[in-house]
């Protein structure tokens, strides 16, 4: 059974599994991560030049065959968001970028205000623009207006593993999203990618939760099965949840002793 | 002449242009930017973008990332 297309500012994606390449320890546990996680795009950073650095993340994602999508992440401010998504567009040739602008070190939670004057800023310039962004529908939807080509919600902290913490507020933001919604942040283990989905997401980010598991390539076969399981269960319809029990077996002709 | 390069003071010939000075440094390829005082140098002026003492230069790449 195939899953479903999934679509961003118009082109299909492949799967409905992104992956965050940060945080492996070697780039060939990552390129074994991203080959088991079936993923058609993977982000990556933009860090200045350091030569001593061996191999390039470049060739590990085009051997892979996967997209490319850049961050902002690092940027503290709507100017440097613009200008380091601007210098991703010409280094790496796409308007794609995951836009990132977090208030501080400690929470890495996104600035709502300095986030929203860089998705103005860079939908102005021709970027399709997929923010990362708090659990909030109202900035979502504010997110929206301003033309990102998808919405990001987190949920929870970068880098905690600890799941879905909001799950009414991402189901608010997917009740009246009309662009793509991608839980991106704060997932631990594959249930959490199954829960996202099962709330209505189109797909889910997530970098950590398989770059920093004990067995890389394995978490993130189980992230793709997590995904692919909870968006079957999201498009089948789960039953009502009941107060009493309701028996499954027929409740007439049972036998009399 | 002396610029600044990602943070640290680089001295370089004068009238250096910005592709002589990715070249010195073998960030010519795919997946290297460069901006001047702030601003985006495209590649395609790389060639004919003279520096001045002074400048600020940062060069990005691609690294593993969230």
């Amino acid at each position: 059974m195939a899953d479903d297309a999934f679509t961003i500012a118009g082109e299909e994606l492949g799967s409905r599994l992104i992956l965050g390449t940060g945080g492996a320890p070697s780039l060939a546990v990552m390129e074994a991560a991203i080959n088991a996680s079936g993923t058609d795009m993977c982000t990556v950073s933009m860090r200045r030049v350091d030569t001593a650095t061996p191999g390039s993340v470049l060739d590990v994602l085009a051997r892979c065959g996967v997209r490319v999508l850049p961050n902002t992440a690092g940027c503290r401010t709507s100017h440097e968001a613009v200008l380091t998504a601007q210098l991703a567009r010409e280094a790496l040739g796409t308007n794609w970028v995951k836009l990132e602008v977090v208030a501080d070190e400690h929470t890495l939670l996104p600035d709502p205000f300095e986030l929203l004057d860089a998705a103005e800023r860079l939908v102005a310039d021709g970027f399709t623009v997929l923010p990362y962004t708090n659990d909030d529908p109202v900035l979502a939807r504010r997110l929206q207006q301003t033309g990102c080509a998808a919405v990001m919600p987190l949920g929870a902290p970068i880098g905690t593993g600890l799941g879905i913490r909001n799950a009414h507020n991402i189901e608010l933001i997917v009740a009246e999203a009309e662009v793509p919604v991608v839980l991106d942040a704060g997932i631990g283990t594959a249930s959490d990618a199954a829960l996202a989905m099962e709330l209505g997401c189109d797909a889910v980010l997530l970098a950590s939760a398989v770059t920093r598991a004990q067995d890389p390539a394995l978490m993130a076969a189980a992230m793709a099965a997590g995904v692919t399981a909870g968006r079957f269960a999201a498009r089948a319809g789960r039953i009502p949840r009941r107060h009493h029990a309701r028996a499954s077996s027929p409740v007439h002709g049972t036998a009399v002793f | 002449m002396t610029l600044t390069v990602n943070g640290k003071a680089m001295q370089v010939p004068p009238g250096t242009t910005l592709q002589q000075l990715m070249v010195s440094l073998s960030t010519t390829g795919r997946g290297s930017a460069a901006a001047v005082d702030g601003v985006v140098a495209p590649r395609s002026r790389w060639e004919s973008l003279e520096l001045r003492a002074g400048q600020q230069v940062e060069i990005l790449t691609a690294t593993q990332g969230g």
